[in-house]
């Protein structure tokens, strides 16, 4: 489904990734763990096409197209979904609105027909059920007055009626208190599928007790420098990532 | 130019009008003081940012008293006089400078206008539209007074194509409100001068919502007086323009007594070669204790080549105030672009999600007209 080699990213003059390589396929969940400043967010950047990322080498292949052709909005369409770090609060937009204008633009991008006001409605109730999160977030302003719970919980839910192909979770667990954290990897866990990729990326190990992943891989310095099943987690839990200096 | 222009357009109005005395005479007092004072000009505070050059492009003024300017839809029975018939005693007086000295031409050559009587304890709803009936520019005066708490619901629409220079002059009386809701969708040829006072007694309370699109030059200069403890001025406004349009907002609030409390959000865009100049201030007197004051002004550049100037001002003159300002000058949030991008919905669609989110701020709901009329 994905596969990224030797890719080569930064913003300005800064190097961030340095020749990384990383192959996901259908129904496999990644966690990306690393130190701080190792560029696991900046991959998450790259992968959603941020602008102001700029990719100087290396190739992303996703369901065989080359991702680096396709604008932020496409790439979506495509099916990569980004949930963000730190979301954010778009004032006067309700999230109704906004989530009913985005399904609706990546099913006229793939050509399917638009999804109409009650369908619509059906299907964000029976969501928002499964997430757990209260009705009137629906009707609030985009991330306008959610906590930071809800605002991770709320890109869950976008996901849910996104229903993306690969979801690439950056820090999604950062803020989170234990029962928030339970929620979330719930809503991720009810989502995972044979066809359906995600990419952790988390600094503890806590969250993977909740979202069990097939493979662990420590980045840093902008490679991948190791590799694992859910054992190398808890190994980091205990060693931190002093090795990597030796 | 522009003054031989405005010289014998009113002698030849004054020569041609058969009207009372007290309004000859208003008219030729206004008439004198507008030669005093001449023309703003770029040092002139609020016309510093206004492209005054097109104020010679105007065309003619109409020399003539007119009664179809206005049109006046009220269900409710109210007292509506032509200002040709007025009694001298209904003129209500305004403040004049060389800022305001379009409110002198104004009286000296009057061509149409009216004013209304809200009666007191009553509730009224009141639509007024404002058409161009000629090729020349016209000089409209409006009139409103709204007794002792009595209630004022207040549309007010411009035609698109309007040369006006309209002063308008609203006197809320005690417990009194008036809600005013403004639209002027104006097209690249018009020409906007608004000069508006609203005198505020003891209680009264005015919310108004501006909607300010386009305009070839439109200037406005709105003064608020508050007269009387506890008034409250709630104002939000929107103001786009696109082209090489030009709008030029300037609001005065002055607290001249305590207790008063006003509220200012503007949102302002600006795109291709357009211009925005936006000012607010306030001035608290002194003695004026338990004033509160708020004003928020943000503005978006759609282009490089758009201007906007932005200020919010305080002159406080007491100790007892509470009051905020605020102005910002920028582009649409990057972020916020990528964030909605980030979930399918098309660069052009996102830029217009985040400006009407914008304009909604001030509870500006009507985009749509500025969005079809520019590129992103």
């Amino acid at each position: 489904m994905l596969k990224i080699s030797n890719l080569h990213a930064g913003i300005g003059d800064k190097q961030i990734l340095k020749g990384l390589n990383l192959e996901v396929k259908p129904g496999e969940v990644h966690a990306i763990m690393g130190p701080n400043g190792a560029g696991k967010s900046t991959l998450g950047n790259v992968l959603a096409g941020m602008e102001n990322i700029d990719v100087t080498d290396g190739e992303i292949l996703f369901n065989q197209k080359n991702l680096m052709d396709f604008e932020i909005e496409e790439r979506a369409a495509e099916g990569v979904f980004l949930a963000f770090q730190y979301p954010v609060e778009i004032p006067g937009v309700n999230n109704m609105y906004f989530l009913r204008a985005a399904l609706n633009a990546q099913r006229k991008y793939r050509g399917e027909p638009e999804m109409n006001s009650s369908d619509f409605l059906k299907l964000v109730k029976s969501k928002i059920k499964q997430m757990n999160m209260r009705d009137d977030l629906l009707r609030r302003p985009v991330n306008v007055g959610f906590s930071g719970g809800e605002k991770k919980r709320n890109e869950i839910f976008q996901m849910s009626i996104l229903e993306p192909k690969l979801a690439v979770l950056d820090e999604t667990d950062s803020g989170l208190d234990i029962d928030a954290l339970k929620i979330v990897a719930d809503g991720v866990n009810q989502l995972r599928s044979p066809d359906r990729a995600f990419v952790v990326i988390t600094h503890y190990q806590r969250l993977l007790d909740y979202i069990v992943p097939d493979f662990v891989h420590v980045l840093a310095d902008g490679k991948i420098v190791r590799t694992g099943d859910k054992s190398l987690a808890l190994e980091l839990e205990k060693t931190g990532y002093s090795w990597l200096e030796a | 130019m522009l003054l031989n222009l405005i010289d014998t357009a009113f002698q030849k109005l004054t020569k041609s009008l058969s009207e009372s005395d007290w309004l000859q005479e208003k008219r030729q007092k206004a008439f004198e003081n507008f030669q005093k004072t001449g023309l703003p000009n770029r040092k002139s505070e609020l016309w510093k940012y206004t492209n005054v050059r097109k104020l010679e492009q105007l065309p003619e003024l109409q020399t003539q008293f007119h009664s179809n300017f206005y049109e006046i839809t009220c269900e409710s029975e109210i007292e509506v006089y032509n200002l040709k018939d007025l009694n001298s005693k209904h003129w209500q007086e305004i403040q004049s400078d060389t800022n305001r000295v379009f409110a002198e031409i104004n009286t000296a050559m009057l061509n149409d206008g009216f004013h209304i009587v809200i009666p007191a304890n009553t509730k009224v709803k009141l639509k007024i539209d404002y058409h161009q009936t000629s090729k020349n520019w016209q000089n409209i005066r409006s009139q409103i007074v709204v007794e002792e708490n009595a209630s004022l619901e207040l549309q007010e629409n411009y035609a698109t194509n309007c040369l006006m220079n309209h002063v308008a002059v609203l006197h809320v009386g005690i417990n009194a409100t008036v809600n005013i809701n403004s639209k002027k969708h104006l097209a690249e040829n018009s020409a906007l001068l608004h000069y508006s006072v609203i005198n505020c007694q003891e209680n009264a309370e005015v919310k108004q919502s501006y909607v300010n699109h386009n305009g070839g030059l439109s200037h406005f200069i709105q003064d608020v007086n508050f007269n009387g403890e506890y008034g409250r001025f709630y104002s939000a406004s929107a103001n786009m323009t696109s082209d090489s349009c030009e709008i030029n907002e300037n609001l005065l609030v002055n607290h001249l007594v305590g207790n008063s409390k006003s509220e200012i959000i503007k949102r302002s865009i600006a795109s291709d070669k357009s211009q925005v100049s936006v000012n607010a201030k306030a001035i608290v007197a002194k003695g004026a204790d338990g004033s509160e004051i708020s004003q928020s002004l943000k503005n978006i550049l759609l282009s490089d080549t758009a201007n906007i100037y932005s200020r919010p001002e305080l002159e406080i003159n007491t100790d007892d105030v509470i009051a905020a300002h605020g102005s910002t000058v920028g582009q649409l949030n990057e972020v916020s672009l990528n964030y909605l991008r980030s979930r399918g919905i098309p660069k052009i669609e996102a830029q217009k999600i985040l400006i009407k989110s914008f304009l909604q701020e001030a509870n500006i709901f009507e985009a749509e007209d500025f969005l079809d009329g520019i590129e992103l």
